[in-house]
């Protein structure tokens, strides 16, 4: 196979040839089209048959205040880059990053993104370019958003490329193989590497690349390492040809240069040889944008983020308390769990939107890939649009309107599929049902285009209390799915157990059992200790954990710590003692010693004569100076946990918790520094009071809406900069018209009491304690 | 990259010594995660001082002009801790809000021990060639408007090179970054005192935590 040779750096030809630095390149060119002109031939006598408009940072953000419209630059650019080319090159758009961080770590969402990039697409194409080029990404959140765009405004070709740093990775965290699977599954028709470092340095990009796509590569690196005072770069055009030598006999098929390449970089690539067949690559994987999951073994997916039960995760939903919900994904990778299942199906509350919050927050915290776990196309479709990498759908049926509608959006984003083994007719009696619908979906997703290791089969596990022999029968469906249909097969185990005894231990056998049989993406919840073990312990048994490795790191301390926890405590250390394991910050101490107390003493009297004392205590050494911030906040999580059992107990007897507030939270437009008003909103709840917490850079108007919503009696809001204190006092403008009676306090860095009475707050905090104190003298 | 642990107490409005023992060891430790986990990476350019300022950036104001008076060349820098770093804070903060503050803490003495090691190297090399730099200054200090910030990242190329943006209202992300500037002049240079002088000119000042604690937020 031929190679096809891209072209070199346009930014430094710009300013050789006359362009000021400061100055925006795109505009530089459209206004001096005959250096364009000339800059482009070069590139294509030089040898280019891709050259690249002038149109990298031609994008809506970029152009503000320069008085051109995107559609003006890339037109112009476009049509010069096809004037050089005169049919010699094929001319591709070139769209770079927007310079702005995606939410939620960044104050750009991925509509506004997906907007600006279609803008470019859309001129590109009417401009008459051949192909769309996105290169230099480094957040593949934002490359997936610029690929969509391009793919549902034009029929053009899609090339993308991100720069990498020695490690492997882009500075957002990007790992290459993870972005050449969710590439190469979002159907781009090339992808790699450009820009990063030099072509030796790039080696280990381009073949973690190499064997996790099948797809044209693409190496298109620096003209090797800049001199960090000069900024020029190290190799000449003979020695980028000699080191850019490997390429094609790796099967790379596109070469080209960046950073430092001229013209004379790319002819000398001409002399390199011809493109090396490639080995097939490994696409059985899932992945995130930062971590690949080789679908080898046994996979835990852990179910935790699913509100089916769990009163507390159905009011985060509610108050969309993202915090919660991503505490619990942080909670189960660090248990183990592999991929994360996804699950916001509530009523009352907007499933679709949810989902692509609910997404994009825990992949922001976490490494693992998700399972958009839904019954509506609508919001599977919003899950996968939000999640970055190759994710999972769960999930189709034997049912045909189900196959229909789902198993396009797989085929379309890339995905892999769980398939319930029931259909119209309901659930299978036996395993030979089963499969009979299992091999149903499978052809059905064939014809979709989508292999047998796309798909998940769940051969569903009943209740073994009502029907004894069922257990068996989904065994044995496990095994012939895997045996005859080459799926994965997964299944929520936990059901087995219901309506007996000792649950966990039957749960566990029955893994056990099922992983024996075939299963490998058991989903489970990870948090359950016996469940993990089970897991750890087949691994060991079978060969998967080597040298039993990772069994024995589980195992080793387990004994010494049920032995300590299993010591109870004296009646007379119960009471010294809980006030001792709040001030020394123990979670578990203190939940451990208010149950305790709660043996024989009344809650409310826990409440008044133990843990309020105890918190006072903290509050009064921490205002002393003897106790620092990060001791107050141990203090009031662990007197949170005693809290939470107080109230456990008053549930169950039947008696009403009265919780106080809402207190609305919010660090104002513009700031998007939040730890502080993190730090208020644990310490207000760990006292009792109920807090929605709007989030950081929220618009006045939205807070105002808020408050007046829930008739807040309280609202916190936070500044850090001098930039964004205007943005607070438009806040407090407009709640004092929403909402009259609302209290409000105001708190960051470079407020004072003053400067707080002067924007119309009714008090300031200069710290979460002082927040406290006024939440107490308003509310109680 | 070592971590300062006594910065990091500074950061937590600790004194170090006056911490108890069972303190010390959970910031050493998470002091320690984030010497693992976090990353330091810069780009700088080195520019010519024009009458406005530098190639490619001007620098209104006083300050800054006082400050460069005698510079031929000005050595424009951005550090940072990478996105990575707001994630491991965040993630820290969400399992237990006690140790995300310490996290952050950590990556902010991390940061600026970074920083002060790479400024020593450089003052090292200069003084090599017989060029003397100034104190380090950034948008923001004393009368050097914070829209500063705009040119430097577009002249270092921050997002391209090091992946920090700018927000809107001029917040560099991610947060554990600084964008700062050293004039390059053929005489040494004084240390000068910007803490209680350098104050006068600057926007903040009026409810400067720093200056309430009896400090400066670039002593």
């Amino acid at each position: 196979m031929d190679k096809i040779l891209l072209d070199g750096a346009m930014g430094t030809r710009l300013l050789q040839a006359g362009m000021e630095t400061g100055q925006l390149p795109e505009v530089w060119g459209m206004t001096h089209p005959e250096v364009l002109e000339r800059i482009h031939r070069e590139y294509v006598e030089a040898g280019a048959e891709i050259i690249l408009a002038d149109t990298f940072c031609a994008n809506p953000l970029k152009l503000k205040g320069s008085g051109w419209e995107a559609e003006e630059v890339i037109q112009s650019n476009v049509r010069t880059a096809g004037k050089a080319s005169g049919g010699r090159a094929r001319v591709a758009l070139d769209i770079g990053p927007l310079g702005k961080m995606m939410e939620p770590l960044g104050d750009m969402t991925f509509e506004e993104a997906y907007r600006a990039f279609a803008r470019m697409v859309r001129a590109g194409a009417a401009a008459g370019a051949d192909l769309v080029f996105i290169e230099t990404m480094s957040d593949l959140s934002e490359a997936r958003a610029a690929v969509l765009a391009a793919r549902e405004h034009s029929a053009l070709p899609v090339f993308v490329t991100m720069t990498f740093e020695k490690n492997g990775r882009t500075f957002s965290g990007t790992e290459a193989g993870a972005m050449a699977v969710t590439l190469d599954r979002l159907g781009v028709d090339a992808l790699g590497v450009n820009c990063s470092l030099g072509p030796a340095e790039v080696r280990p990009v381009v073949e973690r690349m190499l064997a996790l796509t099948d797809k044209p590569l693409i190496v298109k690196p620096n003209a090797g390492l800049p001199d960090p005072e000069t900024g020029r770069y190290n190799l000449d055009a003979a020695e980028f040809a000699r080191q850019m030598a490997v390429y094609p006999a790796l099967g790379v098929r596109y070469l080209g240069g960046c950073c430092g390449t001229g013209p004379e970089y790319i002819s000398a690539l001409r002399g390199l040889g011809q493109v090396a067949g490639r080995k097939a690559a490994a696409r059985d994987v899932l992945c995130s944008k930062s971590r690949v999951v080789p679908l080898s073994g046994v996979r835990i997916i852990g179910e935790r983020i699913n509100p089916t039960g769990k009163k507390r995760f159905q009011q985060a939903l509610r108050e969309g308390d993202l915090d919660h919900i991503m505490a619990r994904a942080v909670e189960q990778e660090e248990a183990g769990a592999d991929v994360l299942d996804i699950n916001v199906g509530l009523p009352g509350i907007d499933e679709k939107r949810t989902m692509e919050q609910v997404v994009r927050a825990v992949q922001s915290v976490t490494d693992l890939p998700v399972m958009i776990d839904s019954s509506s196309p609508e919001v599977i479709e919003a899950g996968l649009r939000a999640a970055c990498g190759r994710a999972v759908i769960n999930s189709v049926n034997g049912e045909e309107e189900k196959l229909r509608a789902i198993l396009p959006l797989a085929r379309r984003y890339g995905a892999a599929v769980v398939g319930l083994c029931l259909d119209e007719k309901g659930l299978p009696a036996g395993a030979e049902e089963r499969l009979q619908i299992a091999r149903r979906i499978v052809s059905r997703a064939a014809q979709e285009g989508l292999a047998p290791e796309d798909l998940l089969i769940d051969c569903l596990t009943m209740t073994a209390a009502s029907a004894q022999s069922q257990a068996m029968e989904t065994l044995r469906a496990v095994t012939r799915v895997r045996r005859e249909l080459g799926t994965h097969a997964c299944l929520g185990v936990s059901n087995i157990s219901f309506g007996l005894p000792c649950r966990e231990i039957l749960t566990a056998s029955f893994l056990t059992m099922a992983m024996y049989a075939g299963l490998d993406m058991p989903i489970v919840n990870p948090n359950r200790t016996e469940i993990l073990d089970a897991v750890a312990c087949f691994r060991a048994l079978k060969g998967e954990d080597r040298g039993f490795e990772s069994y024995t790191r589980r195992f080793a301390l387990r004994r010494g710590q049920e032995q300590a926890a299993a010591a109870a405590p004296a009646p007379e250390e119960r009471a010294e003692g809980l006030l001792g394991a709040v001030l020394r910050g123990m979670a578990g101490e203190t939940e451990r010693l208010t149950r305790a107390l709660l043996e024989d003493t009344d809650p409310m009297e826990v409440v008044e004569k133990h843990l309020i004392p105890a918190l006072d205590e903290v509050g009064d050494r921490y205002e002393k100076g003897t106790l620092f911030l990060p001791q107050l906040l141990s203090a009031s999580s662990a007197a949170q946990r005693g809290f939470a059992a107080v109230k456990a107990r008053m549930t169950e007897s039947g008696r009403n918790e009265t919780q106080k507030g809402p207190i609305l939270l919010a660090t104002v437009e513009g700031d998007i520094h939040d730890i502080g008003k993190n730090i208020v909103k644990v310490v207000l709840e760990n006292y009792g009071y109920t807090v929605v917490d709007l989030g950081k850079d929220v618009p006045a108007e939205r807070v105002a809406l808020e408050a007046a919503r829930l008739q807040a009696p309280m609202l916190g809001l936070s500044a850090l900069m001098t930039t964004t204190v205007p943005a607070m006092e438009k806040t407090i403008r407009l709640v004092r018209e929403k909402c009259p009676g609302c209290f409000i306090l105001v708190g960051g860095a470079v407020l004072t009491p003053e400067h707080a009475a002067r924007i119309g707050a009714d008090a300031y905090a200069g710290d979460a304690k002082a927040a406290a104190d006024a939440a107490r003298r308003v509310l109680g | 990259m070592t971590l300062d642990l006594t910065a990091a107490a500074r950061f937590l409005g600790c004194e170090w010594k006056a911490l108890e023992e069972g303190e010390r060891t959970k910031i050493a430790r998470i002091g320690a995660e984030a010497e693992r986990t976090l990353r330091f990476r810069l780009v700088s350019r080195l520019v010519k001082k024009t009458s406005s300022g530098g190639e490619g950036a001007a620098l209104p104001g006083e300050d800054v002009k006082g400050l460069l008076k005698d510079a031929e060349e000005i050595l424009f820098f951005c550090g940072t801790l990478g996105e990575e770093s707001a994630r491991w804070i965040r993630r820290r903060f969400l399992m237990d809000p006690a140790e995300g503050l310490i996290a952050d803490a950590c990556a902010s003495a991390l940061l600026e021990g970074a920083l002060d090691e790479w400024e020593r190297e450089r003052t090292k090399a200069f003084r090599a060639r017989g060029r003397f730099l100034t104190d380090r200054f950034s948008p923001g200090y004393g009368d050097l408007p914070l829209g500063v910030q705009r040119e430097i990242c577009a002249l270092l190329e921050t997002d391209r090179r090091l992946g920090v943006t700018l927000t809107e209202s001029l917040m560099l992300l991610p947060e554990k970054t600084v964008t700062a500037l050293m004039g390059v002049c053929p005489v040494p240079q004084p240390h000068r005192a910007f803490g209680e002088g350098g104050c006068v000119r600057c926007a903040a000042k009026e409810g400067c935590l720093f200056r309430q604690r009896g400090g400066y937020c670039h002593g």
